[in-house]
């Protein structure tokens, strides 16, 4: 008895054995339901038994296509009209999707059109419209006529899934380091074989941003009805170099040089803030009006700055910090100016503009003077044009800071 | 979301002309001034600082200004505060105006501000002789009236030319003098006790100082105070004029610390000097240097387009300067001669080579005086000016005084 159990039990762990082993093995193909419209266009010249010669050797034609399809007649009945309803009565025989042959002209010359829809993607699978002509009788039924329906059925429905397939791989292939977001819930990234694989519904429409720092965005979706896909994303590094021209408080004209160290996000810049010349709207205070004003004073920038935000967007913030130096070119003196010779300026900018060359920028810049002293300060104070309050100044022992101060400008990429 | 921020950002630039209108906290004038007198203190020049003095005046921060310091005894210690009493000359294109700022003690410290008197002079050419001002020296600090000479320049009609010495407190009136030089009081005063409610600065008018007969009136064509050298003498106010018949004469006047020019006691220091200077000179710049009686002449050729400068000695020998092309401004006690330009002061030595420049900017030349022990020492005296104004509030005026031994000049280039 025990005998008997111990070679039950072998033989089982042999049958469960081999039925594991043959799972690995078999190629399980997943096998699509495609039901087969076909007609005689009410204008073709064919017989009865002709239009059977040209539907039969169709079905022929397209049982060889793929072992993936499997074919379902829908012969003597009226054919649904429209695609809806096309696909309602294919989902009542159970099929997942419809091929619809309508043949026109007559038997030596004849018109083909075909319609493919596939009802799990919801996508029309392929159309063509073809001319046939029949030159060596019913064998070119068989042999040629079909050829292009054949093949575009294999061709799609090779790849196309049926239901139980629900899951693919998307596979981005982009620049290291590229962070691509709308694909799962988490950002991801590209490894350092630029690749990123992320696993999505299908079918699905997947839009999605990749993003890297010092290019431009890619944005696009992709529509994933594959268990494998492939997106190969075109990068384009953003620009190196910027000019702005500016006024600053709307009054003196200014001009810096950008060079971005990370394209589009991360600058230096440096440039000339000329009082050489400028214009007044208004006199203020008890002096005299005068539209255009000179003074020998300049200042000389240097900054760093980063944007806030990614470069294709319209409206862009923007933060730097930088010093700045203040030359006197009078007559008889080229030099730091001796009160405040330099200072620190933080810049809260945004940009706008729909284009990408060119745009409007605002800032809002205030100037931190470095006097050093309080005897300094005290002279700074006294170096405030009399038609101006001291409203926009804050004075400390070491510094004056003017607290009203903008710059309104074009900036150009280049 | 995305229009709101549009909307936004065009308005922004909308506000801005609303919002600011604002010029750059700079001053030439004090930038550069600064730059020197930086120099100056570590050279160990006496600083002393003016103000604030309120005013509500609004003619000083349109027009150029600058501080006339009285001129301190000098005795030893050396009393900063003696130069804390001056001046304010306030000039444009067309107006001279003098008002007083009298130190009333401290701290915090007080001054007494009195706006005074005014006069139209012709100060739109650079090139002409327009005005002369200095202060002449007093006799006692914080005591002697305060005095100011001069002289307005008519660059267009020499006949005019004028001069007048200001003092303040008024003093009691002098009588005409029947000197060449008609030196009368002003009718507008009248003798009796300084009162600030009704002050008013006293004219001494020097008119008819020129005749259109240049052969039998002299003409003047240059005045200058100069430093005597010993410490406790006055400032001599010397002139040169036509002398008639084509020569030229140097007369001086002593100074008196209670009236200013003492016209009793004129004095011709040089006479019949045969120069031949072209036809078209006409309101020169005139110094002389007391301490080695050398005279300078500069003045502006209209044919030659270039100022044309002139020595001469004790012997009457004129020496053209001609490697000097500036204008002089100012001869110092070592006869060194200053000329400002482009924010600069270009000194020259007596025979006008150029010896080295320095920064200027806002800085005023005012004077040289002899400070220290007998025989003194020569300083040289600078202010600068600088002012603070608040909108509907009256202005703030400084003035910084910078006293520099003369010697340490050359070390500011």
């Amino acid at each position: 008895m025990r005998v008997h159990r111990l070679a039950a039990a072998a033989l089982l762990c042999l049958f469960s054995g081999a039925c594991l082993q043959a799972q690995k093995s078999i190629d399980i193909k997943e096998v699509r339901r495609l039901v087969l419209y076909f007609e005689i266009d009410s204008a073709g010249e064919f017989t009865p038994q002709q239009g059977t010669l040209i539907y039969e050797s169709l079905v022929a034609s397209l049982s060889n296509s793929s072992d993936r399809v499997a074919l379902l007649e829908y012969r003597d009945q009226d054919i649904p009209v429209g695609d809806q309803e096309k696909s309602t009565v294919a989902e009542d025989v159970g099929a997942d999707s419809w091929l619809y042959v309508t043949v026109g002209g007559d038997f030596a010359s004849a018109d083909v059109q075909v319609r493919c829809l596939d009802l799990l993607n919801g996508i029309i699978a392929f159309e063509l419209d073809l001319q046939k002509e029949i030159l060596r009788g019913t064998r070119e039924l068989e042999m040629l006529f079909w050829n292009e329906v054949e093949e575009a059925t294999r061709e799609y429905f090779e790849r196309a899934l049926n239901l139980e397939n629900r899951i693919g791989d998307l596979t981005f292939q982009a620049l290291p380091g590229t962070r691509i977001q709308g694909v799962g819930r988490r950002p991801m990234k590209t490894a350092e074989d630029g690749t990123a694989v992320a696993e999505v519904a299908l079918p699905s429409t997947i839009p999605f941003r990749a993003t890297k720092p010092g290019y431009w965005p890619v944005e696009g979706q992709v529509y994933m009805d594959q268990p494998e896909k492939s997106v190969v994303l075109e990068q384009t590094p953003g620009d190196r170099i910027a000019l702005d021209f500016y006024l600053n408080n709307f009054n003196f004209p200014g001009f810096d040089f950008t060079f971005f160290l990370v394209p589009e996000m991360v600058f230096a810049k440096t440039g000339i803030l000329t009082y050489l010349i400028g214009f007044v709207l208004e006199g203020g205070g008890y002096s005299d009006s005068e539209v255009f004003v000179s003074y020998s004073l300049n200042h000389y920038n240097l900054a760093v700055g980063f944007y806030l935000n990614a470069p294709d967007r319209y409206f862009r913030p923007y933060f730097s910090a930088g010093v700045f130096w203040r030359i006197i070119t009078a007559r008889g003196y080229w030099g730091f100016e001796p009160i405040a010779p330099f200072g620190l300026q933080p810049i809260l900018g945004f940009e706008y503009s729909r284009r990408h060359r060119y745009k409007l920028f605002f800032e809002y810049a205030p100037m931190v003077y470095w006097t050093g002293n309080s005897d300094d300060t005290f002279l700074f104070l006294l170096s405030i044009p009399s038609n101006n309050d001291f409203s926009g100044y804050l004075n400390a022992r070491w510094c004056v800071i003017s607290i009203i101060n903008f710059k309104l400008g074009l900036r150009v990429r280049l | 979301m995305k229009e709101s921020r549009t909307k936004l950002f065009a308005l922004l630039p909308a506000l801005i002309p609303l919002l600011t209108c604002s010029l750059p906290p700079y001053d030439e004038g004090l930038s550069l001034g600064i730059e020197t007198a930086r120099k100056m203190e570590e050279l160990g020049a006496v600083r002393v600082k003016i103000g604030p003095v309120w005013v509500w005046d609004f003619d000083f921060r349109n027009r150029e200004h600058y501080f006339m310091p009285n001129k301190a005894v000098g005795g030893l210690p050396l009393d900063p505060n003696e130069f804390k009493n001056g001046f304010i000359v306030s000039v444009d294109e067309r107006s001279f105006d003098l008002s007083y700022v009298e130190y009333m003690g401290g701290p915090p410290e007080n001054y007494f501000f009195q706006r005074g008197w005014g006069e139209g002079i012709d100060n739109d050419d650079p090139d002409s002789n327009n005005y002369f001002a200095e202060t002449v020296k007093g006799a006692a600090p914080f005591t002697s009236p305060y005095l100011l000479n001069f002289i307005r320049y008519e660059p267009k009609d020499y006949r005019n030319n004028q001069l007048r010495v200001i003092q303040y407190p008024p003093p009691p009136a002098i009588p005409p003098d029947p000197e060449t030089w008609e030196i009368r009081s002003s009718d507008i005063y009248s003798s009796g006790l300084p009162n600030f409610g009704d002050f008013v600065f006293d004219n001494y008018n020097a008119e008819n100082v020129s005749d259109p007969d240049l052969t039998e009136v002299p003409v003047v064509i240059g005045s200058s105070m100069t430093a005597a050298d010993a410490l406790n003498s006055d400032d001599q106010f010397i002139f040169c004029k036509f002398r008639g018949g084509g020569y030229f004469a140097e007369f001086f006047y002593p100074t008196d610390p209670s009236r200013g020019i003492d016209p009793t006691a004129p004095a011709l220091h040089r006479d019949n000097l045969d120069f031949n200077f072209p036809d078209d000179v006409e309101n020169g710049f005139y110094h002389h240097v007391w301490s080695l009686d050398l005279s300078f002449f500069s003045y502006f050729s209209k044919t030659q387009h270039k100022y044309k400068n002139y020595r001469w000695d004790a012997a009457g020998l004129l020496e053209p300067l001609v490697d000097m092309d500036r204008r002089i401004d100012a001869a110092l006690t070592n006869g060194n001669l200053l000329s400002f330009e482009n924010n600069r002061c270009y000194v020259y030595n007596s025979h006008g080579k150029k010896q080295y420049d320095f920064l200027m900017g806002g800085l005023h030349f005012c004077y040289e005086i002899y400070l220290g022990g007998p025989p003194g020492v020569p300083h040289t005296v600078f202010t600068l000016p600088a002012m603070m104004t608040e909108r509907d509030q009256e202005d703030e005026l400084y003035f910084y005084v910078y006293i520099l031994p003369t010697d340490r000049l050359k070390e500011l280039q």
